[in-house]
């Protein structure tokens, strides 16, 4: 049993912090309890245990305290991937500082196959990550619909221009923006033709698709 | 981004509002005061009192302050104004003057106290209002907002539960500001929802309310932090049923998104808790049940309006409130106050 500590706390923080412990099981069974300071809390993440499906119940121990438990079953949290922050010490792990010369070619609005809602969280989480490796890629590529990532409404376009500002270079193939119609909302990034694309992809140290 | 301002709040805007439960409950202890000057009191939970001078004039009187829900003082002096002074604009008044409210930690830097008066002073200059006083305290946390005088003529005063059958219902501001703040909060939310939900909570509710001059506007409320479907219950007023129509319901897509990934606030659900009789939203999307509870704070204005006249009034709001948008209509009365087509 994971016991979570959220007395004072306002929403949402409560439900992002169990969101967090969730995430951070990997598919292992576990029972969480948070404990809150008042009922709204328990029925705030109550939504979102019941949104992605976990057991839960809520209990009052005294005046001001509340006990929220969240059941995970085995495999349960498996692809229920939190946004962004809780991913980034992974990354981190996972990409030492040899990212020199890393070149990160995006050409989907979201990550991996299956859910598209899971994919535009994962796709968020991974460009967020990206600004907190320790050395960011020297180029990040978005063609096809990942062209969609740099436009306005887009809730990746503050992480991108972050990775901006640490240095990346970001190149948006400007083909896909006319063809969907986005060439007034690109907010961030390099118009480039797929010349500058297969340039950037071939001097790469390494290149990651995404 | 610098949250010291905000850190020290448990809920800011109209979210810090005490639930409408717990609220009517003590109402119903106080002794009723009752006068024929009294016009518009308590007992009506509409925006102001209005109480009658002589044959043509009446006065309306209201006051409204919170605690921070953006970090830019100036900008919270802003929206906490615009907030204040709304109650007047849903009453069709104008403004006179107005006093400050004020509450300041002693040990805080008082440059941002500065800012924060400053923003309210602006709005109310734009208001056209006198600023002619005021009263500030020391608090553990900061909050603001104003006391409104405004003037109106007794006959041409807007109630909010005098709507008639059939009439149509005007929304000027989207909804969704409560749950863009409470994404930033946890910094999730997009530097741009952020800017839009802040231009609308301190936008004026004025320019939207001088359209309605022209024509017979039967009621008109402003949203606040009880959500949408309250004032819709208040304005049907057990009398009337509102069909509400969800999908011409004004938001901001963000909002809709991250209510989604369930970024929400206590007040929305504390709305939802006190909704439960009057209204049955199970059938509906949940994000659009969440921007339904969501508190707004200096939310828009919601006019109920005769058929006839109102497509016309929308055209000319919307030269203001470009969001506006007729989101339902008045029919009899029916089980529950509120119905969704």
């Amino acid at each position: 049993m994971i016991t979570l500590d959220m007395m004072g706390k306002a929403c949402p923080i409560p439900m992002i912090e169990t969101r967090k412990i969730i995430n951070g099981l990997n598919g292992k069974a576990e029972s969480i309890q948070v404990l809150v300071d008042n009922e709204i809390a328990c029925e705030n993440i109550k939504k979102m245990a019941d949104g992605l499906g976990y057991k839960n119940s809520h209990r009052k121990v005294t005046d001001g305290q509340y006990v929220m438990e969240v059941i995970v079953g085995e495999g349960v949290s498996q692809g229920k991937v939190d946004e962004a922050k809780e991913e980034a010490p992974a990354a981190k792990k996972a990409q030492p500082s040899t990212g020199e010369g890393t070149v990160v070619a995006i050409g989907k609005d979201t990550m991996g196959d299956g859910d598209p809602s899971l994919g535009k969280i994962l796709i968020k989480g991974f460009i967020y990550s990206l600004t907190e490796l320790e050395e960011v890629p020297s180029q990040v590529l978005f063609f096809n619909s990942g062209a969609k990532l740099v436009c306005e409404g887009s809730n990746t376009v503050e992480d991108i221009k972050k990775l901006v500002e640490l240095g990346t270079e970001v190149f948006v193939c400007g083909t896909c923006v006319d063809f969907y119609n986005l060439k007034d909302k690109v907010a961030v990034g390099e118009i480039t033709n797929m010349y500058g694309i297969v340039t950037a992809l071939s001097k790469g140290n390494k290149v990651i698709n995404i | 981004m610098d949250m010291e301002f905000l850190s020290s709040c448990t809920s800011g805007g109209c979210g810090a509002k005490i639930g409408p439960d717990d609220l009517s409950v003590i109402l119903k202890k106080l002794p009723v005061f009752s006068s024929d000057q009294l016009l518009v009191g308590y007992d009506t939970s509409d925006d102001a009192a209005v109480y009658l001078l002589k044959d043509d004039e009446a006065i309306v009187a209201t006051m409204d302050f919170f605690s921070p829900m953006v970090e830019d003082p100036r900008s919270f002096g802003r929206i906490a104004a615009a907030n204040a002074l709304s109650d007047v604009y849903a009453m069709g008044a104008e403004v006179l003057f107005a006093l400050n409210i004020v509450c300041f930690p002693e040990k805080m830097d008082k440059s941002i106290l500065g800012e924060i008066l400053q923003g309210g002073a602006e709005k109310l200059k734009e208001a056209g209002g006198l600023l002619c006083g005021g009263h500030s305290i020391y608090d553990k946390e900061p909050k603001y907002g104003l006391s409104v005088t405004g003037r109106a003529h007794p006959k041409h005063i807007i109630r909010n539960n005098t709507c008639k059958i059939g009439d149509q219902l005007i929304l000027t501001k989207p909804l969704g500001v409560g749950i863009i703040m409470a994404a930033h909060r946890v910094e999730m939310a997009s530097a741009d929802a952020v800017s839009k939900a802040v231009y609308s909570m301190e936008r004026l509710n004025k320019y939207a309310a001088e359209k309605m001059k022209s024509y017979h506007v039967h009621a008109c409320t402003d949203i606040t932090g009880f959500g949408l479907l309250a004032h819709l219950d208040e304005m049907a007023d057990k009398t009337h049923t509102i069909e509400l129509r969800v999908k011409d319901l004004p938001y901001f897509k963000e909002a809709y998104d991250y209510a989604n990934d369930y970024l929400l606030t206590a007040a929305g659900q504390r709305n939802r808790n006190h909704m439960k009789d009057q209204v049955n939203v199970e059938e509906l999307d949940f994000a659009i049940q969440e921007l339904l509870f969501d508190p707004q704070t200096s939310g828009g204005l919601m006019i109920s309006v005769a058929k006839d006249q109102a497509q016309s009034l929308l055209k000319e709001i919307k030269e203001v409130e470009p969001n506006a948008s007729i989101i339902g209509e008045v029919r009899e009365r029916q089980e529950h106050s509120i119905i969704f087509s």
